[in-house]
């Protein structure tokens, strides 16, 4: 292999994608677009119809666009509304007023979707199925301070998972179910065009992890769309199989000429509302009834049976030591666009200060957006976009760590509890055995210590991309664009220096730094032609070619024991280590895509994508993936004669298209890594097998068909989606064990698993009520999904994995009935098992799975006299179990474990538990996987959302020369309806990183948020 | 609507598609220079390994494979045995299945244990492959004689110990990624086999300090084998070419990183998960309540207890930091094993005098005396648990000694079951092809 620098390939493609600027002179059209009340319409697309010339609305409704010379198709539209085209003729040099009014529709076939293509594609003439969300107008109805929320419910099968209250953690994102069981599972992340870190594995050792996707900020964002499978995904590359966010900022295509400023200025506060669980020690042997002095300083418990005596032990509730605060959030930002001559600008400041409710939460981050758009003629447009973030983001310790927040409040022994005064419960009544309170795994840490260790993240991070659009001819689009995403973070996890420092691992002081540099470089050339094949027949044709490479470089050092609290500097303490590491990976691809347009009512596309991969095995050919989608809009035809005032609209559509994940860099390759040997005092180098690699290692193939229909019914007041998919993954790559003997110890990657998925997505828009002074709007989305692990070669139950079951599926005996003899003991043999299903003799079955299989969401906004808006947001997700370690720690299995709250079940079992529950505890202890008490159901309803914005009338506005002004009010997680016993169904110990099941532990719930903000323009 | 009517755009409906293809097709065809990616930083690609420059680093890898896997198999070892005990775990004892990975297969435990099967095994296809690539002449002219080479004599060596040991700790075998499935008896052959072509490699005459270290340790470990596999007069030749005051002492641990440490210091001082045994403190000469030198271990006051905080810890004097060395062969074992033969044959006489030799050698001077081969056969197992304490002899000699002999000394009770050698694991039985 040859070194080529990066910055030379994106030189050279630069030079070659520069087009020559050309001049003509144009004409002007402006004008207003407003609503049926007259009131204007933000946001809305103005735009020469089959050109990429377009405009956004401003405040006002008002926009500008130059436009060639000639006869025009003038097309505005807005979601939400239905779109409205006008035919003018414009003179060289002519302005003209051009004013729109939109009507409200619950469907949007016209709106512009996601496409390769240069130049607007519509919705109608997709065959697949692409979720949108209009983030400019989800602003003003949701209550959100990043981009996870953002999409959390709006879009069927998006699964937006938040897996801590931590502010700065990231939430697992996966769309329709899990494709892969070995590879990323994570969608690919686009931002105006050059594919974007998505990176969701760095955090907090075994504890929560930062988020990629929550850096840009809400208010900068036009527009997210999600292209969801293989059916729409062959045109965007070899890694695209778990799908594609594509995020689209504000792009200066500003309205008018001038300068409009707007702020926003965001204030919130939250608080965690868990209930944590208490831990009971049984001190029944030691002390002669609850009241005896020895305990007093301690909270005690007597059982009502037995009268086991308990000391309660609570340091997350009880105030005096709780470490819980009242988390605060500003979200600031001031935003500037306008126009001049052919040059539109959108430029935008923001600031981010939030500190979480745990101590050691906080997160600093500026964000800056430049944004432009020239047109100097009207052949050739520019747009530049480039993003700039600096952060700082502290998470506190938390996870499976000794040194963390949950495992010393929940997981240690009830025994090292400490009094009021501080005395160690284990030494008040052992005495002879005072290790409990003083070594590892058994102390408990005061928070104070705790709260001193930081993790901390400092990013830097630059989005930036430049598209030149050439349009020689009428008929004829190109496009090259160079863009780049570049990631500087560094790491800071340092348990500081402290005689008193309670882990004894750390005796001294650790200090782990270090920088992780990400470039993701993306080229994309295309053309695009349009044309007349016969009078009713017309064509499209795209080709185009995408290069994208990813580089990691990092580099860190750790040190330990240090002489005080200053001097911690990696080569300050006794030990020092340095690690390094690199990897690259590229892919580059190309792509022919033909549509035909019959009579604008039928279109069929066809497309082919050819792709190779620097991580597939030098055996493995370069990747084909073809895709066909046809459209029909039905309510169109000739011979359609439906009254609108039943059906306005009706669209139906099929899909089939392939698309592949390609393996982790260097994959393939079969290594050894460097093993030392000291040598007379002298360490020297050897080669030691790692790897086995895999010559024949290819990627992970998807096929995927799509039917759906969209149909808007009673004038579009009500418009309905439909999306049935179902997808099957081949030659899933599999991490197939070698004999430890062939002196390789990894697994070998191998493509021998097929991973099936299949459901639907259906949502329902309704314009509810339409009066003058009051609209109602809500939209019910109701998701399924099923993935079914379909083969694994000869591989049959390994990794948890089984044919015939989902992926993170939990197999094990299921009692279904139990019986107690007098002194609350099962009696073995009154157990009775459902029927096993495994087929092996084990008698086990399926008894739930990780993913949900159903999720819901209900959006809905009432708007009171125009300026008035009440918008709530509740979702749900069911079908599946969550494993709760928040549970199953306290039955540690040590001898100690029945004196904790497992012990508490234990001694409360006749109270608490029915014989079933019990034997089913038993079962669980005694085969050591907690599969089945300790993974119940964890189906809930959240009211995630609620928020009440007033916008002040114009003339007061205007009063303080201001254009508009809104102020809101509003809250985040409201309430959780579930019948989970954990701390909440959603967290997830291992934060966001991209593995497959998830485990309810030492994490934060989402705690509750209250919002107020004032957004204002001039 | 997509239509455009020109004429211009007529034309183009008819030439595109073909152009388009075209160049779809040359650019897949330019795909390949821009796939070129720089390796990783962290690894060595497999084709870097028959370079000349490769020969050093591979000579030094099978080394560190087989030191590096030896401290955790004395470890394990003496787990099973009487020498360590593990205060909070049993499953480290000998309730040791086909499934525990720990033992079985793990390479290192999350928990920073390493492992005992992957890494041995690694130690013997290191060693092996390396054997093979020497005698193939892969390395041209830096090895020019490869069959009477030091290389093949250093890599004989780590391959016939590396199964010398497995031999001892497993029921059964396998190597190479391949079956068949060996007994213990044909292991020991196949390391006594390995063992016969590093002293063939080596012309003693000529021999340097380091060549003749190889050339003894591998004298040793053929007439370790050899003695396990019941071949007494093969064990006798070979242990009568060791000089009785000879070692060879394994000084290659560093504390460079964890993997690097001496293992049995780490578990016992720095980790405090295993301690030494009740069976191997306080040791005195034949109940003379004088101290035995050779079975140095202490409680540290300070820090009296293992990491359970209860159980008592007693660690060994022989290994105080990461980087303390491990004697793996030494002419003391040679005399022991002269003496068991002799013992075997009905000579206590021999034998005694062997033991008195190498506690002399210790500067003990309470002189043990016997005429009952037996009896003498039950000293020697103890004179050699002492003398041999923590260096990777006590399994092979529990065993042998209770199968040939009929002196069980194997613990029984509490954690312990009646295994007498680890099973197969399950990650070699279920992805060894040939098994």
């Amino acid at each position: 292999m040859r070194h080529r620098s990066w910055a030379a390939r994106m030189a050279a493609v630069l030079f070659l994608a520069t087009p020559g600027a050309l001049v003509a002179q144009e004409a002007t059209l402006q004008g207003r677009v407003t609503d049926a009340q007259g009131g204007p319409i933000v946001g809305a697309t103005v735009m020469v119809r089959g050109t990429g010339n377009a405009s956004f609305t401003d405040d006002a409704g008002r926009y500008l666009l130059s436009v060639s010379p000639g006869t025009h198709e003038i097309q505005a539209s807005m979601i939400g509304h239905r779109p409205v085209v006008e035919t003018v003729t414009l003179n060289a040099g002519e302005t003209r007023t051009l004013d729109f009014t939109l009507e409200l529709s619950a469907i949007e076939l016209t709106e512009i979707v996601a496409s390769v293509e240069a130049g607007e594609v519509t919705r109608r003439e997709m065959g697949t199925d692409i979720a949108s969300i209009d983030v400019r107008n989800q602003i003003e109805n949701a209550v959100v301070t990043n981009i996870s929320e953002m999409l959390n419910g709006r879009a069927g099968n998006v699964t937006i998972t938040q897996a801590s209250g931590n502010v700065g953690a990231g939430s697992r994102i996966r769309v329709r179910g899990i494709n892969s069981l070995t590879q990323s599972n994570n969608p690919l992340v686009i931002i105006d065009g050059v594919r974007a870190s998505n990176d969701t594995d760095f955090g907090i050792n075994r504890g929560q992890t930062f988020s990629r996707f929550n850096d840009l900020d809400p208010s900068n964002i036009a527009r997210i769309q999600v292209v969801k499978g293989p059916a729409a995904l062959a045109l965007y590359g070899s890694e695209a199989a778990s799908g594609v966010i594509i995020i689209e900022t504000k792009n200066g295509a500003a309205a008018r000429d001038g300068m409009q400023i707007s702020m926003q200025l965001q204030q919130g506060a939250m608080w965690d509302v868990a209930d944590y669980p208490d831990h009971l020690a049984d001190v029944t042997p030691f002390v002669t009834g609850p009241d005896d002095p020895k305990l007093a300083g301690w909270r005690v418990e007597e059982h009502p049976l037995t009268h086991q005596v308990f000391v309660v032990d609570n340091p997350f509730e009880d105030e005096s030591t709780s470490p819980f605060r009242t988390g605060r959030l500003t979200n600031a930002s001031v935003q500037i666009s306008g126009r001049a001559s052919s040059v539109s600008y959108f430029t935008s400041l923001g600031y981010d200060d939030e500190t979480g409710v745990l101590p050691s939460n906080d997160l600093q981050r500026i964000n800056f957006r430049a944004n432009f758009q020239a047109t100097p003629n009207e052949k050739v447009s520019v747009t530049a976009s480039s993003g700039y973030i600096t952060s700082t983001t502290n998470l506190p310790k938390s996870g499976n760590n000794t040194s963390g927040f949950f495992v010393n409040a929940m997981n240690g022994t009830p025994y090292s509890s400490k009094s009021d005064d501080g005395r160690c419960l284990a030494t008040v009544l052992l005495g002879d055995d005072p290790s409990v309170c003083d070594k590892d795994g058994n102390v408990r840490a005061a928070f104070d210590k705790i709260a001193a260790i930081v993790s901390r993240e400092d990013l830097e991070r630059f989005t930036g991309s430049v598209r030149v659009n050439y349009t020689p001819f009428t008929w004829l689009t190109n496009s090259a664009m160079l863009g780049a995403d570049i990631v500087d973070q560094v790491f800071n996890d340092a348990i500081p220096y402290d005689p008193e420092i309670p882990f004894s691992f750390a005796a001294g002081g650790e200090f782990f730094r270090s920088r992780n540099l990400r470039r993701h470089v993306t080229v994309d050339l295309s053309s695009t032609a349009s044309y007349d094949i016969t009078g009713s027949l017309a064509g499209r044709t795209a080709v185009g070619a995408q290069y994208f490479q990813n580089e990691l470089e990092s580099i860190s050092c750790e040190g330990r024991i240090f002489v005080n609290d200053q001097a911690n500097a990696c080569d300050a303490g006794v030990s020092l280590r340095g690690f390094s590491d690199f990897s690259e990976k590229v892919e580059v691809g190309a792509y022919l895509q033909q549509r035909f347009d019959y009579g604008n009512y039928l279109f069929v596309t066809g497309a082919l994508r050819v792709d190779d991969n620097s991580a597939l095995g030098a055996e493995e050919p370069a990747i084909w993936s073809p895709s066909v989608n046809g459209s029909l809009v039905v309510s169109d035809l000739p011979m359609w004669n439906v009254d609108p005032g039943t059906v306005s609209q009706l669209r139906v559509r099929a899909a089939w298209g392939t698309a592949t994940q390609s393996p982790v860099a260097y994959a393939a390759e079969r290594t050894y890594s460097i093993v030392r040997l000291n040598r007379g005092g002298q360490i020297v180098p050897g080669l030691s097998p790692e790897d086995p690699g895999n010559p024949e290692l290819g990627p992970e193939r998807s096929s995927e068909i799509e039917l759906g229909f969209d149909a808007g019914v009673l004038d579009d007041r009500i418009g309905v989606q439909f999306t049935y998919f179902r997808r099957t993954t081949k030659d899933a790559i599999v991490s197939r064990p070698v004999p430890p003997s062939s002196g390789f110890a990894d697994n070998q990657l191998v493509n021998l698993g097929e991973v099936r998925n299949n459901g639907f997505e259906a949502s329902i828009n309704a314009l509810l009520l339409d009066r003058r002074n009051m609209t109602w709007d809500a939209t019910l989305t109701v998701s399924s999904t099923k993935s079914t692990v379909t083969d694994l070669g000869d591989l049959d139950g390994f990794g948890g994995f089984r044919e015939g079951y989902p992926p993170d599926s939990y197999i094990d005996r299921v009692i279904t009935h139990a019986e107690r003899d007098a002194d609350g003991n099962i009696i073995p043999e009154s157990i009775e098992y459902a029927p096993g299903t495994l087929g092996d003799g084990s008698g086990r079955r399926l008894v739930g799975q990780g993913y949900p299989t159903n999720e819901e969401s209900l959006l809905t906004t009432l708007t009171l006299f125009d300026n008035l808006r009440i918008s709530s947001l509740f979702d749900r997700a069911a079908g599946h179990r969550v494993f709760s370690g928040t549970l199953s720690t306290q039955a540690t299995g040590s001898t100690l474990a029945e004196n904790s709250s497992f012990g508490r079940l234990w001694a409360y079992r006749q109270i608490l538990l029915t014989p079933v529950e019990q034997a089913t505890i038993e079962q669980d202890v005694a085969q050591g996987d907690f599969d089945l008490f300790w993974t119940p159901r964890a189906d809930f309803i959240k009211f995630r959302e609620l928020k009440v914005s007033y916008d002040l009338p114009t003339d007061l506005a205007n009063r303080f020369g201001m254009s508009n002004a809104t102020i809101y009010i509003g809250g985040r997680n409201l309430h959780t309806w579930t019948d989970f016993p954990g701390l909440d169904p959603e967290i997830n110990q291992e934060g966001a990183r991209d593995t497959i099941g998830a485990l309810e532990a030492n994490a934060l719930p989402p705690a509750r948020m209250f919002f107020s903000g004032i957004r204002v323009t001039f | 609507m997509l239509s455009h009517t020109t004429p211009t755009s007529r034309h183009a409906a008819r030439i595109l598609p073909a152009v388009l293809l075209l160049g779809l097709a040359a650019a897949t065809s330019a795909c390949d220079s821009l796939l070129d990616v720089d390796p990783s930083p962290h690894t060595v690609p497999a084709d870097e390994l028959n370079k000349p420059t490769s020969l050093e680093a591979r000579l030094v890898g099978a080394e560190a494979n087989f030191f590096l896997a030896y401290d955790m198999a004395i470890v394990f070892g003496g787990l099973f045995t009487d020498e360590l005990a593990d205060p909070g775990n049993a499953i480290d004892e000998r309730r040791v299945t086909a499934d525990n990975g720990l033992i079985g297969a793990t390479d290192e435990a999350p928990e920073g244990i390493d492992g005992l099967w992957t890494p041995m095994q690694r130690a013997a296809f290191t060693s092996n492959q390396m054997q093979d690539d020497i005698l193939a002449g892969s390395f041209g002219d830096l090895i020019p004689d490869p069959p009477n080479s030091s290389e093949l004599a250093r890599m004989s060596l780590f391959a016939g110990y590396s199964k010398l040991v497995l031999g001892e700790l497993f029921c059964s075998t396998a190597f190479n990624g391949q079956g068949p499935e060996y007994t213990s008896e044909q292991t020991y052959q196949l390391a006594a086999d390995e063992l016969q072509m590093a002293i063939d490699a080596i012309d003693a005459a000529t021999a340097g300090p380091e060549d003749l270290d190889v050339l003894y340790a591998a004298y040793v470990g053929r007439a370790r084998a050899l003695l396990e596999a019941g071949d007494l007069e093969g064990a006798r030749a070979a242990a009568e070419q060791v000089p009785p005051d000879w070692a060879y002492i394994a000084d290659v641990y560093s504390n460079n990183s964890s993997l690097e440490e001496n293992d049995i210091w780490n578990m016992l001082t720095d980790a405090q998960r295993y301690t030494v045994a009740p069976d191997f403190r306080n040791l005195t000469i034949d109940d003379t309540g004088e101290d035995d030198p050779r079975v140095d271990v202490f409680q540290d006051p300070d820090d009296p207890f293992a990491i359970d905080g209860s159980t008592p810890l007693f660690q060994a004097r022989k290994y105080t930091s990461p980087t303390s060395p491990i004697r793996f062969a030494s002419g003391h074992e040679a005399q022991y094993i002269l003496a068991e033969i002799a013992a075997a044959g009905g000579d206590a006489g021999t034998a005694v005098d062997i033991i008195n030799e190498v506690r002399a050698r210790y500067g003990i001077t309470i002189q043990y005396a016997s005429t009952d081969p037996q009896e003498v056969l039950t000293k020697l197992l103890d004179e050699r648990g002492r003398t041999l304490f923590l260096e990777g002899q006590r399994m092979g000699d529990l065993r042998r000694f209770r199968e040939r002999y009929g002196i069980d000394e194997f613990p029984t009770g509490d954690n312990y079951e009646d295994n007498v050698c680890m099973p197969l694991p399950n990650a070699e039985r279920d992805n060894n092809p040939d098994i």
